[in-house]
């Protein structure tokens, strides 16, 4: 990115912050470690603390930084070094990526280069190029709507475990648009203390890791009742995908003994019983179909963040740089109306030209835009914008 | 609650309070020809700490149930006074699982009422009789770090937040946060002169008892990594690197992490990465160096636990050896002798 890009963003962002009268903070802000980057490609500026949200904001203001976080955990002395920072304890937030999750969209709108041949192609890189063998790539990957429903459906998965299992409530949860490609659901005033091993514990649960089928009632010999938690949910799926998909004929022709086949197993799956299930297909489909079940009911949250309790997460209400989209809350009974695309865009102005590199065809705020390549277009400002931080385009004036 | 029931489980606030409107015990006081059972018993459950890992209560002790009682924290200042991290862990751990053999048989009631006063929240299950519902954040705060599948919250019966657990399983919990408790009291800084001579004596003879026990664990030989011993994960990742595969984030922490436990060198582990596709010499080298403890904090990491590994799904599922570890780093060792290391 060049500076007159950078000066561009620089100072949008400023405009934003400035005009802002109040901004979202943590609980017990002066005991939170705040780190920034105040430039593209730059090392984050970390170990900051502020005692208030208008000192927080005073800042933002002047500096218009490109990234802002904050610690979910809480220290006593936060501007310290890590092994100083005496910690109290952390916030437990579930990170919810669009990345992590096999889309098929991906092939629509994400691309790579070879840096070393020009050699180009469709979806994510491969481990090295097709043409001359080089592993260097420059990346393009974008975020387009679909990516953003399938993340939004393993919110709706978490939100149920969370009040189902964990007696967490609504009242208790916080759903964000992380400003990029996925969700975070932060948990409020509940767990804050447990510690690494234990949200360990909540992520294996999530993703059903270590889940132990003989503990379940999934025994290999004698496939029962479900109990468990985990049990009831997969006979809960099951019970779904059977009723949609049906499980293949074996009374052929029969319309009337397959019916009765169907609804005798339906009636055992909903008393939580794959018994039925179990006799009327093969041990292999059986098999097949427990699998299915437990990646449809496994919630895809990221381990590694969340099990982390030293994270610094993107401040809520500031801007992503990634895309100059907010990182913002959603409520509960919006979220399904929620447009990341439409909801989270507030860099919104008069057009403005830029030369894009490339770029695929793209959805922003109401209008679709591109495909893109080595061309001059005058674009609205958050157009503009999200070009730029995507780094497929400089800004021209 | 009940006298009996104190002698049984001293550790309890009530016992204390019960003890002090009987006797005002000063430690200054111990000394007296009137409180020699009291020291006796306590030189006792030390040593029963020390040899066979868990104190023993027999019944006819319970008989001058004050002087059991009192027992207790005066056992406590002796292994305060001895000052040793490790003693700390063997001593509370022993009074737990004393405490374990009482709770698993215990009546219901006085069950929950200890639940209540160590801080658990658990009452009758609403399930099938004579189990328990256990607030789920009580339970992973104590049960998160045992590693039998049937422990794992995943494979539990979870409703609204509370977890179902059997009588033994609630009486394993409060042994965990029993064991907290002890050990937290003997972390109370007492140095052996606040003790009277007759006591100190006790003490020193403890502290040579403890020296020599622990002379016996032995230092254990680290083995050095090579290509004959490494796990799977470890074998597994370094041949992706070698096809110059992109390695994650967290497996390059495992990887780095492993290889600078176990013997190599930094300038070895950057070898290493040089030919990864996005292989930056300046910034590997600041990472690996932190890792390894030359820079920073000056902490070398230590990689991640197996079961960690399994969460992150950077473990590639392990191998027989791997069936008798938790780490690892303990793999090497394992492997050599054919048992845990």
């Amino acid at each position: 990115m060049n500076e007159r890009s950078i000066d561009f963003l620089k100072q949008t962002f400023s405009r934003y912050y400035s005009s802002l009268k109040s901004l979202w903070v943590p609980e017990e802000i002066e005991k939170r470690e705040f780190g920034f980057f105040l430039g593209k490609e730059k090392a984050m500026v970390r170990h900051r603390s502020f005692d208030s949200a208008e000192k927080l904001l005073g800042f933002l203001a002047k500096e218009a930084p490109f990234d802002v976080y904050y610690s979910i955990a809480t220290y006593d002395s936060p501007q310290e070094a890590m092994s100083e920072k005496g910690w109290r304890g952390a916030d437990v937030v579930f990170d919810i990526d669009a990345d992590h999750l096999g889309r098929q969209c991906r092939e629509e709108h994400d691309m790579w280069v070879c840096l070393a041949c020009g050699k180009e192609g469709k979806g994510g890189k491969p481990a090295s190029c097709p043409e001359c063998e080089k592993k260097d790539f420059h990346e393009v990957n974008w975020v387009c709507g679909k990516c953003l429903e399938v993340a939004k459906l393993e919110v709706y998965k978490l939100l149920e475990v969370l009040e189902e299992d964990f007696g967490i409530g609504d009242e208790n949860v916080e759903v964000y648009f992380s400003g990029h490609r996925g969700y975070h659901v932060h948990v409020q005033g509940r767990l804050s203390s447990i510690d690494q091993a234990a949200r360990k514990e909540l992520v294996d649960y999530l993703t059903g890791t270590g889940l132990d089928l003989g503990l379940v009632g999934l025994g290999a010999k004698s496939p029962g009742r479900l109990v468990t938690g985990w049990g009831t949910r997969i006979a809960r799926s099951l019970y779904e995908i059977v009723n949609e998909k049906g499980i293949g004929e074996k009374h052929a022709g029969d319309k009337n003994l397959e019916a009765k086949r169907k609804r005798r197993i339906l009636e055992g799956l909903m008393a939580n019983d794959v018994e039925a299930l179990s006799k009327n297909v093969s041990k292999k489909d059986f098999e097949s179909l427990v699998s299915l079940a437990i990646e449809k009911v496994s919630v895809k949250v990221d381990p590694v963040v969340t099990t982390d309790v030293h994270r610094l997460f993107r401040l809520p209400e500031t801007i992503n740089s990634k895309t100059g989209l907010l990182k913002r809350r959603v409520p509960l009974e919006s979220l399904s109306s929620f447009d990341p695309l439409e909801d989270a865009v507030v860099l919104k102005g008069d057009p403005v030209k830029v030369s894009v590199k490339r770029a695929p065809r793209f959805s922003l705020s109401g209008g679709t835009y591109g495909p893109y390549a080595n061309e001059s277009a005058t674009v609205p400002r958050e157009v503009a914008v999200l070009l730029l931080c995507k780094e497929a385009a400089e800004y021209s004036g | 609650m009940s006298v009996l029931r104190y002698a049984k489980y001293p550790f309890l606030r009530g016992a204390a309070a019960f003890v002090s409107e009987q006797v005002d015990l000063q430690l200054k006081e111990l000394g007296k020809e009137e409180f020699k059972p009291v020291v006796r018993r306590a030189k006792q459950r030390v040593m029963q700490a020390l040899k066979q890992r868990r104190v023993v209560t027999e019944s006819r002790e319970l008989v001058d149930y004050v002087s059991e009682v009192l027992s207790f924290p005066t056992a406590v200042a002796m292994v305060s006074a001895i000052n040793d991290d490790r003693l700390r862990s063997v001593y509370s751990l022993s009074e737990a699982k004393a405490a374990y053999e009482s709770l698993k048989d215990e009546d219901p009631k006085t069950l929950l009422a200890i639940s209540r006063e160590l801080g658990i929240r658990a009452k009758p299950s609403a399930g099938p009789a004579r189990d328990f519902d256990l607030d789920f954040e009580d339970y992973l705060l104590h049960a998160a770090r045992f590693h039998q599948p049937r422990w794992k919250l995943v494979n539990r019966k979870l409703d609204r937040g509370m977890v179902q657990v059997t009588q033994r399983e609630l009486a394993r919990i409060l042994q965990e946060a029993i064991q907290r408790r002890v050990y937290e009291k003997t972390t109370v800084p007492l140095s052996v002169e606040d003790l009277p001579e007759s006591v100190s004596l006790e003490v020193g003879e403890l502290r040579e008892n403890w020296e020599k026990i622990k002379r016996s664990f032995g230092a254990r030989e680290a083995v050095k990594d090579d290509e004959t011993n490494r796990p799977p994960c470890v074998k597994r990742m370094l041949e992706r690197l070698s096809k110059g595969e992109h390695l994650s984030h967290p497996e390059r922490f495992a990887l780095t992490t492993y290889l600078s436990n176990s013997g190599h060198a930094v300038e070895e582990i950057l070898g290493l990465y040089s030919s990864s596709p996005d292989f930056n010499a300046a910034r590997t080298e600041y990472q690996v160096r932190h890792l390894a403890g030359e820079m920073g904090s000056r902490t070398r990491y230590k990689p991640p636990k197996c079961s960690t590994m399994k969460t992150q799904g950077i473990c590639p599922g392990g191998d027989d050896v791997c069936q008798r570890i938790r780490h690892p780093l303990q793999y090497p060792a394992a492997k050599l002798g054919g048992k845990g290391g």
